[in-house]
């Protein structure tokens, strides 16, 4: 159980650089971002370590996971809709995601647990396909200098540690240890570093700036045997559980504090008529963009506020 | 019943729908030539139909008014996901271009951009743009994927293969911040890809003895660049012998260094005059600037102002079949 309950965590851990967390974060640390990932994992692995949660504020942790799944169905139904649903409404787009995770959301949490282990399976094969195809198409002259103000690097490594370890708040479980966590982050932190070494190291510094979805743009490039292409849009499913996987944990999370199934399942419909609502004008895609940093800040800052572990819990 | 009517409601809002299209309605696009004539794009869109090329052709103000009025009467719907080649005249605004390419998400990146001289280079009995694709890919061209880079990296200019109506590549055009310079030849193109390390590459040397020629071909090639006071190119090449109408005899150490001596004077001066012409142009398709940027920082003294030393040695180790 606690096994999986790291697995679950390990996609939560990477779910939020979709579309926002790897593009910013390449964009304001350039050749500098493994510093930024390694103090951000430093920053990170202190956070799993000391800020200790147990979530007994139902109705915080109800408004916190709610506005996380709000995020997280953005980034996919706006991920989705520019790569490959370009024709169809987002929330026609939403409906199906919507469907399957209320009825993940319907059975016991373990199944929520054997999903993760599944799908781990599955995204760790995608991942190394694609690094195996993409690592010959890595160009070192895209390391060159570029003038990167060193605030800029620290700014890229303090969004580094919220993007990961924030999701990870809304699924602490008092039965499992936080420092448990901490392994499965370290791992976390090795693949999203891998990730960024290719497309940082295939894009350079000014395409990066370019493409919307850098980390989608390099999965054009993976071909096997020179025969097999076109594979991008499979691949990505890579991107895509690691954010339903959270999508479902923000659901879970709602699910324990009301402890209502039916309020909640309206709860994750409302979110996805609001969601694909605001996603029609252009200005909430770009706050989502531009802000997402903050947002976080404030939420996990509320989560710690009202679900802090005191000596008397312990 | 209550999985039946989710399973229901999934699959008929199955949102794959919104965007399916019947194949036959699909245009499924080979390659695209674009031209520019009095204010308006003049496109020939190549699609392949049941193994056959059809042409067709639209006029716009804009890129995509162009696209939509060639294949108004067809009733198709552009498929960029198998495009092979697009072609450019010198008419053409290319940053435009690329800009519009780039944006698309349908569009792949493994195509080639090709400078076309004639416009009526289209063969309707066969695939156009996938034998230009073939050809590009022996000539290790570089695909719509790296020259994107051009387009948002001040330091680094574009080069695109220039195709004869023959479908041959002879010459290519290097451009000067997207604005087309002077063609140059065959000759060049291999000096390009001996100091950018593409591939194979050809060269000629005349008989120590006689008026006669033989050829290398080069196996691996590594080139450095180093940035000191001046640009330091140092040419370090594995070749075999291609052709060979001297009448020494190569089992002697000497003649092949004889040889080797001139194979790297050739270059040597071939590369000197390919750079002088690249600084009369204006056009560092080699990338001399990012060098620079990297090395000291800022590019207070740009690339046309440095000199450029070329070391090249040449190392024959295999010579074929024959002994002699």
């Amino acid at each position: 159980m606690k096994k999986e309950y790291n697995i679950l965590n390990y996609f939560n851990m990477r779910s939020l650089f979709l579309g926002v967390g790897l593009s910013k974060i390449l964009i304001d640390a350039k050749e500098l971002f493994w510093l930024a990932l390694i103090l951000g994992t430093i920053l990170g692995i202190l956070i799993l370590k000391f800020i200790h949660l147990d979530l007994k504020n139902k109705v915080i942790n109800t408004l916190i996971a709610s506005i996380f799944f709000a995020i997280g169905l953005t980034f996919l139904l706006n991920m989705i809709a520019t790569m490959y649903l370009t024709e169809t409404p987002k929330f026609f787009i939403g409906i199906p995601l919507i469907l399957l995770i209320i009825y993940i959301l319907s059975k016991k949490e373990i199944v929520l647990f054997r999903i993760s282990s599944i799908l781990i399976v599955i995204n760790v094969f995608l991942f190394m396909a694609m690094f195996l195809s993409l690592i010959h198409s890595v160009d070192f002259i895209n390391f060159s200098y570029t003038n990167t103000p060193l605030k800029n690097v620290l700014f890229a490594s303090l969004e580094y540690a919220l993007f990961s370890t924030v999701p990870t708040m809304i699924t602490r479980h008092k039965k499992f240890s936080d420092t448990s966590l901490i392994k499965t982050y370290i791992v976390s932190s090795i693949t999203m570093g891998l990730l960024f070494f290719l497309t940082y190291g295939m894009l350079g510094p000014y395409l990066i700036e370019t493409y919307r979805y850098p980390e989608y743009i390099i999965l054009k490039e993976v071909t096997f045997f020179e025969t097999l292409a076109n594979l991008e849009n499979f691949i990505s499913f890579i991107w895509i559980f690691d954010v339903l996987i959270f999508l479902v944990s923000c659901g879970n999370t709602i699910k324990k504090s009301i402890n209502n199934e039916k309020i909640t399942f309206t709860i994750i419909i409302l979110l996805l008529f609001i969601v694909s609502y605001l996603n029609k004008f252009y200005e909430y895609i770009i706050t989502t963009y531009k802000y997402t940093f903050f947002i976080l800040l404030i939420c996990s800052s509320l989560l710690y506020l009202f679900n802090r572990k005191t000596h008397q819990d312990d | 019943m209550k999985k039946i009517i989710i399973l229901f409601i999934t699959i008929t809002l199955l949102t794959g729908c919104y965007n399916y299209h019947e194949l036959e309605t699909l245009g499924i696009t080979s390659s695209i030539l674009f031209d520019y004539i009095d204010g308006k794009y003049n496109l020939t869109i190549e699609v392949i139909e049941e193994e056959k090329p059809q042409l067709f052709k639209g006029e716009g103000s804009t890129i995509s008014e162009a696209l939509d009025t060639a294949l108004r009467s067809s009733g198709k719907l552009l498929s960029y996901y198998h495009l092979n080649t697009v072609l450019v005249t010198e008419n053409v605004n290319i940053q435009e271009i690329l800009i519009y390419l780039m944006r698309n998400p349908q569009v792949n990146n493994t195509f080639y951009i090709v400078l076309a001289k004639e416009k009526d280079i289209f063969d309707e009995k066969e695939d156009t743009g996938k034998k230009l694709n073939d050809i590009l890919k022996r000539n290790k061209s570089s695909t719509f994927f790296e020259l994107s880079k051009t387009l948002v990296d001040d330091k680094l200019d574009l080069v695109l293969p220039i195709i004869e109506s023959d479908l041959s590549v002879k010459s290519m055009m290097p451009f000067s911040n997207f604005k087309t310079t002077k063609e140059m030849g065959i000759d060049d193109i291999e000096i390009y890809r001996i100091l950018n390390n593409i591939g194979e590459s050809y060269f000629k040397g005349k008989c120590p003895e006689n008026e006669n020629f033989f050829e290398i071909n080069t196996n691996n090639v590594e080139t450095k660049i180093r940035i000191k006071d001046k640009i330091e190119i140092d040419v370090d090449i594995e070749a075999s012998i291609a052709e060979f109408n001297c009448s020494i005899d190569t089992t002697e150490v000497k003649n092949i260094e004889k040889l080797q001596e001139i194979i790297n004077k050739n270059i040597q001066n071939s590369s000197q005059t390919f750079i002088q012409e690249l600084q009369n142009y204006k056009a560092d398709i080699m990338g001399f600037n990012r060098l620079i940027y990297n090395k000291r920082h800022n590019l207070n003294k740009k690339w046309t102002d440095y000199e450029y030393v070329i070391n090249v040695e040449t190392h024959i180790n295999k010579k074929g079949l024959i002994l002699k």
